[in-house]
Parts: structure tokens; sequence; C-alpha cells
């Protein structure tokens, strides 16, 4: 019997292990285990790889190991495993690996599962907690089906395809691929950079109907040269000149006076057609005259009383001046608008000591707000508009001042210099010294001549000699580069000053 | 104790869609956002302050023609985030400033010497969405315009091709999040249009016409779970 036994075992070893395979199950198992481990050690050295390439192999794998499981599930139910080598090591780990019992973690999770899906049912009898449990089965299984069907459709509406495999994308042929590169080149450079936007010259003229966003914000003369290749042609580096609508480039014009014009003239002052008596009479009270005798000071406050009055002398005198100025430059008639008043003001420039000289020969060009509208709200608008009265003369529309100026024809541009520094000749001016101390007294000369001669309308010569007047500070006109403007007799340049030149009263 | 003024900065990606899938576009940015969109046109115009001796400096006046009352906007758009920083960022991290201004800028920058160096016009629509950082996605046909500031002449630079641009503000401390921010939204819109730093040309995405018909149609589905 003994004999039958060994050899009944062995002919039933050689059949389960047939049956078994284990040979082949150890390969497998192997095999397995080299593929999990290439693909880690893939998924560690590389950083580029792809999930989906990484998450296939997996799959692959996995499936490769449940097979095998189950391969041995299906014989390994007649078999008890039994340790071989139990030894003081892993005495105490052996029959936790052997186990077959949850771990406690599991066990947990699994009876607070187990509760919550027969959370309703537990009290029913058995068969019926069986078929409620499989109809919610069933349930979930249609909607994953359901959810299946609508990411392949999907996939296939995205051209992405099947899960493993990318699918065909369709390719753009090469003649539309260059052709939307060209594109896509030439829209990211003209949004980024402005290339390809750049007008031609001959499209840079200022347009002639604006859009209306515009209209306020552009003057006419500001798109003319308003592109940075202009820059260096014409424009003189002027930063004061640069205040008024730069954009447009006066091209010849004398660029001395603008240079100390225009400290204000950006400002936009509200030079309205007010005319000349407005301002006059803002000036007027606070525009002291340094040198003026007093009875020359009492008599400024009636200035624009005078003025009026001698409206019919002035206009006379105006005439002339007119024609005087107006032989020196254009003077644009209408400055209601700043707009026209700056873009022009370049031109305005040239003409303003012109102008000036014109109103201020007159003596009276505030008052001649009807006969020379236009000139007086010109040099209004030079004078005012550029905030610079407000500097020189300390706030002051001290307009009558400059208006009283008697320049000299001959120096025009220094009309303009001379008008503004003078700060302290405008601006409640106490005495001479203010004046004295500001500028040449070229300027101070003048200014008081031409003041007196405003105050006394009816004087109607000319005091031809300057020499009556102190001429200390003549040289020191450095402001204007024209040394000794003050010494010309006004009288021989400018016949139309109706004011008197008076030694400044002491 | 005065804190320092903390530079704002945009963070942006730009990309470029064919006209005929603009209107997918809308619909996904439409789902995604749930908002209204907001319709653009804007007349930019870039100055130049061309100073010979040196610096010069750039400013764009922007004008929001879509209301009834146009809103002047000026930005400056500096220099971007460079070096190794900006390579490791997926987006343009570049210094932005913008400030509402008066109708007569332009008149005033004038004065102050800038120069007009170029303008365009921009016609389209925006969406905000907040995620994390406040995202705007612009969907817009930039035009030339042929003759100066003559908007109603203006033509498409490239009639099949419109710019995307997605941007978001930030500190320069925070434009990280920022970034990360316009990459994760970037990827919704993966499907149609790529997006990449301006100046990084990027083609068309093959999947755009596919995207766009799905987009598109009326839903055709049967319902998920029927």
């Amino acid at each position: 019997m003994g004999g039958a036994a060994p050899q009944l075992n062995a002919g039933l070893q050689q059949q389960l292990q047939q049956q078994l395979n284990l040979e082949d199950v150890r390969n497998r198992a192997m095999d397995l285990f080299k593929a999990i481990t290439r693909i880690r050690e893939q998924l560690e050295g590389n950083a580029n790889v792809k999930w989906q390439d990484v998450l296939s192999q997996f799959s692959v794998v996995n499936v490769s190991l449940v097979k095998i499981v189950d391969d041995i599930k299906k014989v390994s139910k007649a078999f008890v495993i039994y340790p071989k080598n139990v030894n003081q090591e892993n005495s105490t780990k052996l029959p936790v690996m052997l186990s077959s019992k949850l771990l406690p973690e599991m066990e947990l999770e699994e009876t607070s599962r187990r509760q919550q899906i027969l959370q309703g049912i537990s009290s029913l009898p058995v068969q019926i907690q069986v078929e409620k449990l499989k109809s919610r089965i069933d349930a979930i299984a249609t909607a994953c089906n359901n959810a299946e069907k609508c990411i392949s459709e999907a996939r296939k509406v995205y051209g992405l395809g099947a899960r493993h495999n990318p699918g065909i994308i369709p390719q753009l042929d090469k003649l539309q691929a260059t052709k939307i590169d060209e594109q896509e080149k030439l829209l990211r450079s003209a949004v980024n950079s402005g290339e390809g936007l750049w007008l031609p010259v001959d499209q840079r003229s200022p347009p002639t109907v604006l859009p209306p966003h515009l209209e306020l914000g552009v003057a006419p003369g500001d798109g003319e040269t308003s592109f940075p290749e202009a820059i260096g042609n014409v424009y003189p580096r002027n930063p004061p000149s640069s205040l008024s609508s730069t954009a447009v480039i006066n091209t010849g014009a004398p660029q001395l006076v603008s240079s100390v014009q225009p400290s204000g003239r950006s400002a936009p002052s509200p030079m309205t057609a007010t005319g000349g008596v407005s301002t006059d009479n803002r000036a007027a009270s606070p525009m002291q005259y340094t040198n003026s005798p007093s009875p020359q000071q009492q008599q400024r406050p009636k200035m624009p009383h005078t003025l009026q009055q001698s409206q019919p002398y002035s206009s006379q005198q105006l005439r002339a001046p007119s024609a005087y100025a107006n032989a020196q430059t254009h003077i644009p008639p209408s400055q209601e608008q700043q707009n026209q008043l700056q873009a022009k003001f370049q031109q305005e420039r040239q003409p303003y000591h012109s102008f000036t000289n014109r109103q201020f020969s007159s003596g009276s060009a505030q008052q001649h707000g009807i006969a020379q509208n236009t000139q007086g709200s010109q040099s209004k608008h030079h004078l005012a508009s550029a905030g610079n009265l407000a500097n020189i003369y300390g706030g002051n529309q001290n307009f009558a001042t400059s208006q009283m100026y008697n320049v000299p024809a001959g120096y025009p541009r220094n009309v303009s210099s001379q008008v503004f520094p003078e700060s302290g000749y405008n601006v409640g001016a106490s005495g001479g010294s203010q004046i004295s101390s500001n500028l040449g007294a070229s300027q101070q000369h003048v200014r008081q001549a031409s003041y007196n001669a405003f105050s006394n309308p009816q004087l109607a010569q000319q005091n031809p000699s300057i020499t009556n007047i102190p001429l200390g500070n003549l040289t020191q006109n450095t402001l204007h580069g024209q040394p000794n403007y003050g010494i010309a007799p006004n009288s021989t340049q400018n016949p139309n000053y109706g004011q008197q030149r008076q030694p400044p009263p002491q | 104790m005065m804190k320092p003024k903390v530079e704002s900065k945009e963070c942006i990606v730009q990309g470029i869609i064919e006209t005929q899938h603009v209107e997918a576009l809308e619909v996904l940015l439409q789902g995604l956002c749930g908002v209204q969109k907001e319709k653009l046109k804007v007349h930019e115009l870039l100055l130049k302050s061309g100073s010979n001796l040196g610096t010069s400096s750039e400013v764009r006046l922007l004008c929001s023609l879509e209301q009834p009352e146009p809103v002047w906007t000026v930005a400056h758009i500096g220099g971007a985030l460079k070096g190794a920083a900006s390579d490791q960022v997926s987006a343009l991290v570049r210094n932005r400033e913008d400030s509402r201004v008066s109708s007569n800028a332009l008149r005033f920058f004038y004065a102050l010497g800038y120069k007009l160096d170029h303008e365009l016009l921009r016609v389209g629509f925006a969406f905000h969405i907040q995620r994390t950082v406040r995202i705007t996605v612009s969907v817009t046909s930039v035009h030339k315009i042929p003759k100066l500031h003559a908007i109603d002449e203006a033509v498409p630079v490239t009639p099949g091709l419109q710019l995307v641009e997605v941007s978001a503000p930030s500190t320069s401390d925070t434009y990280h999040e920022a970034v990360a921010a316009i990459s994760s939204f970037s990827e919704f819109l993966a499907p149609l249009l790529h997006l990449s730093k301006p100046g990084v040309t990027t083609g068309v995405v093959s999947t755009a016409s596919g995207a766009a018909g799905s987009l598109m149609s009326r839903g055709s589905s049967k319902g998920a779970l029927s």
C-alpha cells in the first residue's frame, strides 16, 4: 500500500502540475514583473513621457496580471498554502501575508460600504435585497454605457479617435498652411508692432472730416506733421515751443519768439472773442505802472474808460497798424476757437509781435474790440491762452500792459518776449523796483511809454525821443537777443503808435 | 509709511483663429464664462515720442467707440519680463498701466511732443471670467486705417483670420498665478486654437473645424442618461 500512495501522489502531482502549469505561471509572473519595472524606469527617467503611452502600457500589464490571477484562482481552491521556510524573521509576517482576511482598514471600509448599500433594504428578505441591488447595478451599467457612447461619439467628431489610438488628424494641405502662416505673421506683427499700418506720406494729410470721437481731440493742424519721420526736418528742438499744437511745424517761423513765449501757450485760456475790453478791465486795475507817477496810476483805473472813449481815435491808428501787421504776416481773423488758434499759433508767433505792435501802438487794442476784435482776441489768445499771462503777470490778465507796450516795429520779437517775463510789471507792482529788477529797462521804458501813452490817449503825438527815458538797462536786454531794442526811436518805425512817450515820472 | 507702488503688469497670450470659426469660439466662451459678451470697437492709436536724444516712449490711446459716448483710455505698455524667468512662464508678462482720460488726450499728447506712429481699429467682442484672477478673452478683427483717422474706411489686415487675446492683470509678485490661470483657461480653448506669447506663431489648429462643427450643432445627442 505504501508503494501505491507515493505512486498516486506522483501521478497526481504530474496531473496537477500539468494542470497548474506552474512553470508557465512563474514565467508569466516574471514577465509581468519585468514589464512593470521597465515602465517604472521609463517613467522615472524620462521627463517627456506621455501619460497616454504609460497608461496604455500599464493597462496591458494589468490585463495580464488579472489573467494570471484568474488562472491561479481556478485551481488554487484545491490547495492550501503552506509556508515552507518559516523562521524567526518571517514568522510574524507570514500570517499577515497569507491571511485572506481583509486588513482592518479595508474591513472597516467594506462594512461601511455594505451599510451604505443596504441602507434601505436591509430589513427586507434577502431575495428582495438581492433584486434591488441587481436593479441598481443595471441602472448604473446603462448609465455607464451611455456615457461611453457619448464619449466615443465626441471623440469621432473631434477626430481624437479611440482611446488608445490618437486617430487620424486631418492635415491642412501645405498651400493652405503656408497661406495661413503668412497671414498670421501679418496679423501678429500688425498688432504687436504696427507693421503694415504705417501710412504712406500721401495719406498723412489731416483729414477733412473727422470721426465724431476725434472732433474734439484733434486740432486741424495736428495731423500734418504728427509722424515720427517729420521730426528731423523742421521741428526745432525747442521744448517750450512744443507747448502748443506742436504737431504743426512752422517751417520758417523764427523760433526765437516761440521759445520765449510759450510758457502758457498750451494752457487753454478762456480766450473767447470777448474783445479786448474785458481783459483790459481785468488787467487794468491790477496793473501798476511802476514808474508811473501817481497821477498816471490814478488814471490807470480809468483806462477802460478811456479806452472806450478813444475808440475812434484808436481805430484810426489801428488801420495803420493793421496794415503794418498784415504786411508782415497773415493774421487769421477769427479767434473764437482755440483749435484754430493753436493751429495757427506758429503762424501767429511771428505776427504776434507785429500784432502786438499793432495793438500796443494803438495803445488801445483792447478797445478796438469792435474794430479789431480779431486782433485783440488774438493777442489775448497769444498771451492768455499761453498761460504765460498767468505766470508772468502773476495770474492777472494784464493784458492792457502788454497792449500798451510800445514796441518798436523793428523789434517785433522782443515784444512777446518782453511782455511776458515782466511779472513784476503787471502784478501789482508796487514800484519801479520790480520792474527794474525784472528786465532791461528797455522794456521798462517802453512799457512806461506805452503806458503813458495809453493813459493819455489824447496825446496823439508820439514822443520820438526815447532818450528821455532812462535807458540804464537797455543793454541788459539779453533775453531777446536784441540789445537796445528800446533805443530805437519808436516814432520812426511805428508811426502808428499813438502813444506818447513820456519819461517815467519820478 | 508709504508703500512702494506695485508695478501693474499684464500677462497675455495671443492666438489666431479663422474667421469662419469665430462664432463657434463665441459659443464656447459663452459656455465657459457664463456672462454676456462685451462688444468691442476700439480705435487704437500708438503715439511715440521720438526723442533723438535717447529715450523714447510710446503710449497707446484707446478710444472705445462702442458706447454712445466714446471712452478714452491711455495705456502704457512697457517692457516685458525677460530672461530666465520669462522662459519659464507660458505667457508674456509685461508692464501695463491704464488710465481713463478725457477726449482731448490726443491733442494733449501731441502737445507733449508725441507723434502718431500708427493707428488701428479692433472690432470684436470680449468675455471676462474670474478664475483666481480676472481673465479677459477678446476676439477681434484687426483693421488698418487707410487714411488718417478714417475709421469708416478701415479694412481688416487679414480678412480670414482674427486675433484672440487672453490676458489677466497682475503685479510683479503675483504674475505666476495669473499665468497659471491663463494657461489652464487656454486648455479649454485647445480644440479651437492654440495660444502663445505674442510674437510666436502658432498656426491654426487642425481640430478647429471639427470642434467648431460640434459647437455650432444644435445638440443632436439624445441625452446622456435616457
